[in-house]
């Protein structure tokens, strides 16, 4: 029914403009303004004539991102996020990456681990935030234990799921012509397994972006999660909603940067 | 030690007592001439009598450079072992062309990795110039149905590929490259140096394949139904190509096949095999040894209308047992 409507208004002239709309301005484009336009909406001083709301509008927290950026205040918290953020994923790649190979070549391997590993997953990373802060104190060793124990997993299972895919004619051909166990490893395997190796560093970085903020909120003097700390006690809301938009568009860039790595698996 | 004679076949003893015909008997050969034409008082080319000084045995070519003896394959399903080939005893003379031909399901694949040493077999062995096969080895190439390019290397990266190994002599960059261009000259293919295997048709991508095992310069290549994914007209064109790159890289080949015209075009000998479990059931020498790979070209399979209805009504026994013999004869060519 739904479709039938929908495509009666297709023929009406005002569809046929939205739709023209549409293609022009790009949807993307229109779900940001509908979003900026509900923000404005709540925090209007319309609806909430107190000043402390007004701190939250859109025109407020733009503003403020421009000056924090302009006067240098935001830089060395994004720079020491960023770095959490390299560290957590050369971490968890390094331990991934190999743990997931042996997974995929070595079925006794997986099938013992299975369970335990479902089991691990499931506990949600900052469950580990107080035995994290006992066992490597306060601190940058908490968080980047934080981050990997996060990030280890989409690489992980991935980098497994990628071994099961691997053609085996692939793997009869690198013996045929005499490759040993390294070399078909190192040279069939690991490129074959690329695109789900990016998939999965994509994921990974997804969930250290959301895990790291929280940390940050651990023992560190650093990094956006802390800045967000940092505002609330200083009730600088304009300056939280300034970092709460500085988080989604550098984790909008992370994914998008790692996103456009596909292009390297043109083959596929 | 008569089953070891150069144009026998191996039978299993048992076969033998079940009153058929020894294997020499069942030996055609076709277009031999007289001088060359194995004879059953001819020395045994394996072993030869230490002492004994034989000029004919001496002979590169006469001399096998596969030998493969009383090979015999179970593989396990569930809790059973089924067996897969049983009793094979097969010789390959340097620049010989063998065409391997049986039913699908008769275990020819499962042969052919057996002896490029990617699968132990139960029993018997395979030895290459005398020396067993255990695991595969630099001078045996081989071919599969699939080309088996890897999609994320070039055509050239693909070729070379398999120079880079550690168990290859270590070659530079500028010499590996240069010999991969002169396999994929032999093969009919140049310009596509740079391509990416998704960017090549089925039979250019099996050319790659062949170059791939043509730049090791391979004495034995091992072709798994290497054309049969091919349409008819490709197929042809790579058949005759095979021909023009073995007469430049001069290997022996032994090419598992499941098409009479194909055994037909290209054999110096066709081998039939049996099914269940696979053995060798007969063969057919269409050019005796010694062979040399210039003098070859692309036979017509239906001016060989005699031999083919011949292999046809044999191949014909194989796949059905109960075809009586006057309708596997009205078969046409």
């Amino acid at each position: 029914m739904a479709v039938g409507i929908w495509q009666k208004a297709g023929r009406s002239g005002v569809a046929r403009q939205f739709r023209g709309a549409l293609g022009i301005v790009g949807s993307p484009l229109l779900g940001l303004l509908l979003g900026l336009l509900l923000w404005w909406v709540l925090t209007s001083p319309l609806l909430h004539p107190g000043a402390i709301v007004g701190d939250f509008s859109p025109e407020k927290s733009l503003t403020t991102v421009l000056k924090l950026l302009g006067d240098g205040t935001l830089e060395p918290h994004i720079g020491a996020s960023l770095r959490r953020v390299v560290i957590g994923l050369a971490t968890a790649a390094l331990i991934g990456i190999p743990v997931g190979i042996a997974l995929g070549l070595w079925r006794p391997l997986e099938q013992g681990t299975s369970v335990l590993f479902q089991f691990v997953r499931m506990v949600s990373p900052l469950s580990w935030m107080p035995l994290a802060v006992m066992a490597f104190g306060i601190g940058d060793a908490p968080v980047y234990f934080l981050l990997t124990v996060a990030a280890v997993w989409p690489v992980l299972l991935n980098a497994a799921a990628g071994v099961h895919s691997v053609d085996r004619r692939w793997l009869l051909l690198a013996r045929s012509l005499c490759a040993t166990r390294w070399e078909v490893i190192g040279r069939v395997i690991l490129p074959a397994i690329g695109p789900h190796l990016l998939v999965g560093l994509r994921l990974a970085v997804g969930v250290i972006w959301i895990v790291l903020v929280p940390a940050e909120m651990l023992g560190v003097s650093s990094g956006l999660g802390y800045f967000i700390l940092d505002t609330r006690d200083r009730l600088a809301y304009s300056e939280l909603m300034a970092a709460i938009l500085t988080i989604g568009a550098i984790g909008y860039g992370l994914d998008a940067g790692l996103r456009s790595l596909n292009r390297l698996t043109h083959y596929s | 030690m008569s089953e070891l004679l150069p144009v026998t076949v191996g039978r299993s003893p048992d076969l033998w007592e079940s009153g058929e015909l020894p294997d020499r008997l069942n030996t055609s050969i076709l277009r031999s001439p007289p001088s060359t034409a194995p004879q059953p008082t001819a020395p045994q080319p394996t072993a030869p009598q230490p002492g004994v000084t034989n000029a004919a045995a001496d002979r590169e070519t006469d001399r096998p450079l596969l030998t493969v003896r009383g090979l015999t394959h179970h593989y396990p399903v569930g809790r059973d072992r089924v067996l897969a080939f049983a009793q094979i005893n097969l010789d390959l003379r340097p620049r010989e062309l063998v065409c391997l031909l049986g039913p699908s399901g008769c275990g020819k694949s499962s042969l052919l990795l057996a002896i490029a040493g990617l699968q132990r077999a139960t029993a018997g062995e395979v030895r290459l110039k005398g020396q067993p096969i255990q695991e595969p080895q630099p001078s045996v190439g081989m071919v599969f149905q699939g080309s088996a390019l890897l999609p994320w290397l070039t055509v050239t990266q693909n070729i070379t590929w398999g120079l880079k190994l550690r168990r290859m002599p270590a070659i530079a960059k500028a010499v590996a490259r240069s010999r991969a261009a002169e396999a994929l000259a032999s093969v009919g293919l140049g310009g596509v140096e740079r391509a990416y295997p998704h960017q090549l048709s089925g039979g250019m991508a099996q050319r790659v394949a062949l170059a791939r095992a043509l730049v090791r310069q391979p004495e034995l290549l091992l072709l798994d139904e290497p054309f049969s994914a091919l349409d008819a007209i490709t197929r042809r064109s790579m058949q005759a190509l095979l021909l023009q790159a073995i007469a430049r890289y001069p290997a022996a080949v032994l090419m598992v096949t499941h098409d009479i015209d194909e055994a037909l075009a290209l054999g110096d000998r066709v081998v039939l095999m049996d099914r269940n479990p696979g053995r060798i059931r007969r063969q057919w020498i269409l050019r005796s040894p010694p062979i040399d790979p210039n003098d070859r070209s692309l036979r017509d399979p239906a001016a060989q209308g005699a031999l083919r209805r011949e292999i046809l009504e044999e191949l014909l026994t194989v796949i059905d047992p109960v075809v009586p013999p006057s309708i596997a004869g009205g078969v046409q060519p």
